[in-house]
């Protein structure tokens, strides 16, 4: 997707549908006689992608305040509310994987990679790491050679 | 067919992979594993490794999209070992060759990181079990008393 403005047309060219087509693809500029500034003209869609990503990107503003504090308020954050029960240690990876899909989606122009964060982070809370994982493996099923390469951890 | 690691940049694609609608008990229990946020949740550990192959060519959608997914972690309980965990391909791209370039691209970047692997695969999963048994790497399998079989691999070929 187009984000810079491809050129700029008088208000009378916006009658040309090649010059809408343009629009539709990316921003353009229009001419306004009666101001010094131009207007810009792009399509709607386009309009509430880049309204969106704006919220995204002060919803990750106000995560890097609340995270900071002591007792971070999940209504505060919206849909990421979520996060404030995960741990600490959790909450940092987190704040780092919402920046790099609001940058993957910014510099797209796409919803999905943060959409699909939210998504896909919040089933995966602190409690998940703390539920048992898969069946354990047992080293001594094993023959002698092959067990006595595989040491127990430590407590 | 390109495979990559997944990152928080592109985590969001695991919502491409589509579930098996109905399936046999060794695949939901993957895919459970997968995506119920457990294998999310462990992708914050240190020595988690989770790799995703990219559509790229198999269909017309977006080239960048997962496939499938597998995931290797630090084992529980034993030193220098990696645990390989779930594998899942999405149902509607199967028989492609996927879940072997997988395995291997998976295995290959486990034992690059810890000397030995070890994984369970169901008894009756044939597809697994003969992937498994073609591994070169593969030293030792044995079968358990709850339905499974446990391979052991080493960075040295047998």
């Amino acid at each position: 997707m187009a984000t810079t403005i491809s050129r700029t047309v008088t208000a009378s060219e916006l009658r040309d549908p090649e010059v809408l087509a343009e629009a539709g693809r990316g921003p353009i500029g229009v001419y306004d006689g009666r101001r010094q500034d131009s207007l810009v003209l792009t399509s709607r869609a386009a309009f509430e992608i880049d309204q969106q990503l704006h919220r995204y990107m002060g919803l990750l503003a106000h995560a890097v305040i609340e995270l900071g504090r002591e007792d971070p308020s999940p209504a505060a954050l919206a849909e990421v509310g979520y996060v404030t029960t995960w741990l600490p240690s959790d909450r940092a990876w987190w704040l780092r994987g919402f920046a790099e899909a609001i940058a993957a989606g910014a510099s797209e122009g796409l919803l999905e990679p943060i959409t699909g964060f939210i998504a896909v982070a919040r089933s995966a809370d602190s409690a998940r790491t703390a539920s048992p994982l898969e069946a354990p493996i047992d080293a001594k099923l094993f023959d002698r050679k092959i067990a006595a390469k595989l040491k127990p951890r430590k407590p | 067919m390109k495979i990559v690691r997944v990152t928080p940049q592109n985590l969001w694609r695991l919502e491409n992979i589509e579930r098996t609608p109905s399936s046999d008990i060794w695949t939901s229990e993957a895919e459970q594993f997968l995506f119920d946020g457990r294998a999310v949740a462990i992708l914050r550990n240190k020595g988690t490794i989770m790799l995703a192959p990219e559509a790229n060519g198999l269909d017309g959608t977006d080239p960048q999209r997962f496939v499938g997914v597998a995931i290797s972690y630090d084992d529980a309980r034993y030193n220098e070992t990696i645990r390989l965990g779930s594998l899942a391909v999405d149902h509607r791209f199967r028989g492609k060759g996927i879940g072997r370039a997988l395995f291997a691209a998976l295995l290959e970047e486990a034992l690059r990181a810890h000397p030995y692997a070890l994984w369970l695969v169901h008894a009756e999963n044939v597809p697994m079990l003969e992937l498994s048994r073609s591994t070169p790497r593969v030293a030792a399998e044995v079968f358990t008393s709850d339905g499974y079989i446990q391979f052991f691999a080493e960075r040295q070929a047998k």
